[in-house]
């Protein structure tokens, strides 16, 4: 019956180990998922004028994504946003540790897929939300509750994939 | 003459441009006051037990990425506003994720990593227990003639046959043991 014990153990082992083949050890998890946004008080990017809270973020389901001028990864997903706001999602764009003319003169040139930006010059948000890498993308339900973050380009498949099931979900 | 001259200066200034490059690669690390050495201190060690989110397996005092910064100054913003260690971590946790930590705190998730291995070193000894105690039936009497020693005759070995038995043991080698051993299984 002894020999028997190697054996158990090497099959043990062998499935703790299976379970993290094919798992992403850069994508963390979610510290803030189910928790509500962070409160902040920011200015638009629009407008240094006009104050951004959470309460900004409630009323419907919405994406808030994560973008700046200097993340390369967000001009490659840009485009897509852009194509998904045109299908009429919702997405609230965070502008992260960035340079206010620069931001802007990034959405009159290629296009602005945003209701508004919050504009986060010292990353306190981006902070507060666990944000360690632009772009993420949180999805955000109706009473301002995260329901899920996405970290990394944006595209067709990650959306169809992951994200719009979950946001037709929350739709309902 | 001059030429060799020229050399020698050549040396110098790449002596002296390399004498300088520390201060370059300094220029990158923030600085930070503290009130006392204390605060200083867990300041140091709380940067060393904080995990970059962004460069794993960094902790954040050694790591140059913008949000391993971001978190150095917001250790240092939390302990000027005078918040312990535990609060801090908290702080971390909340945002980032037990990931952040080196030292996870203990929850349902990480109780396998904090009793895991005490877990299995207790499966093993069970085993060994195990494998001991149903493998003794087999070679009791040679057990018992092999631990029996001259101190403990007086109590152990109550019978005659005992007796003779570890006298000879004392005196005569193992095969003589071996054989007794035989004579006990064939009882």
């Amino acid at each position: 019956m002894y020999k028997w014990i190697p054996l158990i153990i090497a099959i043990g082992l062998a499935l703790v180990l299976y379970t993290a083949i094919g798992k992403d050890p850069t994508k963390l998890e979610t510290a803030r998922l189910n928790d509500p946004i962070p409160a902040f008080e920011l200015s638009l990017l629009e407008a240094d004028s006009q104050r951004v809270t959470q309460d900004m973020l409630k009323g419907k389901p919405m994406l808030l994504n994560v973008w700046a001028t200097w993340c390369p990864s967000c001009r490659v997903e840009h485009e897509y946003l852009v194509s998904l706001a045109q299908a009429g999602v919702p997405i609230v764009g965070l502008n992260y540790k960035d340079e206010r003319p620069a931001a802007l003169e990034w959405l009159n040139s290629l296009g602005n897929p945003y209701l508004f930006n919050i504009f986060d010059p010292q990353g306190k948000l981006g902070f507060d939300l666990g944000v360690y890498g632009a772009p993420e993308t949180y999805l955000i339900d109706k009473d301002g509750f995260v329901r899920f973050r996405h970290v990394g380009v944006v595209d067709s498949k990650v959306w169809s994939q992951t994200l719009e099931p979950l946001y037709l979900k929350l739709l309902q | 003459m001059n030429h060799w001259l020229s050399k020698i200066f050549r040396k110098l200034a790449i002596l002296a441009l390399l004498a300088g490059l520390p201060l370059f690669t300094q220029a990158s690390i923030d600085v930070y006051e503290f009130e006392d050495d204390a605060t200083r201190e867990q300041f140091v060690s709380l940067t060393k037990e904080l995990r970059c989110p962004k460069c794993q397996n960094q902790d954040i005092a050694d790591s140059n990425a913008p949000i391993a910064a971001d978190m150095r100054k917001e250790v240092h913003r939390l302990l000027q506003e005078g918040q312990d260690r535990e609060e801090i971590v908290d702080h971390m946790i909340e945002r980032f994720g037990d990931f952040v930590t080196y030292k996870p705190r203990l929850s349902a998730e990480t109780f396998m990593l904090w009793y895991g291995p005490w877990l299995f070193v207790i499966l093993g000894l069970l085993i060994i227990a195990t494998m001991i105690r149903m493998k003794k039936p087999e070679t009791q009497s040679s057990r018992d003639s092999m631990s029996a020693e001259p101190a403990n005759n007086n109590t152990q070995a109550s019978t005659s046959q005992n007796a003779k038995r570890s006298g000879i043991e004392n005196t005569y080698s193992s095969e003589v043991k071996k054989l007794l051993d035989k004579y006990d299984e064939k009882d």
